[in-house]
């Protein structure tokens, strides 16, 4: 078992065939990732990679936000999918840069439980209960029209009551 | 007792007043300091990962369940669509009566617009 720190997959000029092997053998999901593509030119092969490793993360039942997140690093611009983008690491989020070190027995206590944590956050169920967060947030948008809505016809009302 | 047991003992209950001060701090003292709050970095932070996941697997295991099974959102919604509704029908009763300012200027856009030209 290994301490979540940042795990770095390299992609520059990497073949579109070898990437969902690379993606594979990663350990995406199960520790942050950031995919690097410092040295890449063309933003057009980037977005072809990303839409195949986002593909690849999708078949593997892993959601690239949840539990663990997954960047992509590249200083350019490309159209953009489903993977969260920034354009240095040093824009990553800090918490996951940390020094190893031998761990010791309550360290590795820690680590089993976030382990377990892991996986019981599957793939498909985050896609799921996002779906249904999703549905939630329509529907309170729905109810926040209705009463702006109604607060409007209230103020016309007070208004020509007024008068 | 040696000397270094007896030191201790002297400064038994006054570590935190020592600690705030920065009292007593040689070379050494001060890399053991060093070593200690190193030393916890990691336990720390693989503590801070615990509680970010506990409370993850929370919210998509618990959390959204409950919103699923116990949304107040859908009745809010048919409550606020008859409350709308009344509101349009005082507010249409209102502008359509006898007298009302809305007929008033309706009457008179009406006047200026066609009354000169026919």
């Amino acid at each position: 078992m290994k301490v979540p720190v940042y795990h770095e997959i390299k992609m520059e000029n990497k073949p579109i065939e070898e990437i969902e092997k690379l993606i594979k053998l990663s350990p995406v999901g199960s520790s942050p990732v950031y995919i690097s593509f410092r040295d890449a030119d063309d933003p057009e092969d980037v977005r072809r990679a990303v839409s195949k490793i986002s593909l690849t993360i999708t078949s593997m039942g892993v959601n690239p936000r949840f539990p663990n997140p997954i960047y992509v690093v590249y200083n350019g611009d490309y159209k953009k999918g489903e993977l969260p983008h920034i354009r240095h690491v040093n824009e990553l989020p800090k918490f996951f840069f940390s020094k190893t070190k031998e761990v010791t027995s309550k360290e590795m206590h820690f680590i089993k439980k976030i382990q377990l944590n892991v996986e019981k956050m599957s793939g498909s169920l985050i896609r799921k209960q996002l779906g249904i967060l999703n549905k939630k947030s329509e529907a309170n948008k729905e109810l926040f029209l209705l009463t702006r809505e109604t607060h409007y016809y209230q103020t016309l009302l007070k208004l020509l009551e007024e008068k | 007792m040696t000397k270094k047991k007896q030191k201790k003992k002297e400064i038994k209950g006054f570590e935190d007043f020592i600690d705030h001060f920065g009292i007593n701090l040689s070379p050494e003292s001060v890399a053991v300091k060093q070593k200690f709050v190193s030393d916890f970095e990691l336990h720390d932070k693989l503590e801070y990962e615990l509680i970010r996941q506990e409370k993850l697997a929370a919210f998509f295991t618990e959390k959204l369940s409950h919103i699923e099974s116990f949304s107040p959102t859908g009745n809010l919604i048919i409550k606020q669509r008859e409350n709308k509704d009344l509101e349009l029908d005082r507010l249409a009763y209102k502008l359509m009566k006898e007298g009302s300012p809305f007929l008033a200027h309706i009457k008179k856009i009406f006047l200026e617009t066609f009354s000169g030209k026919n």
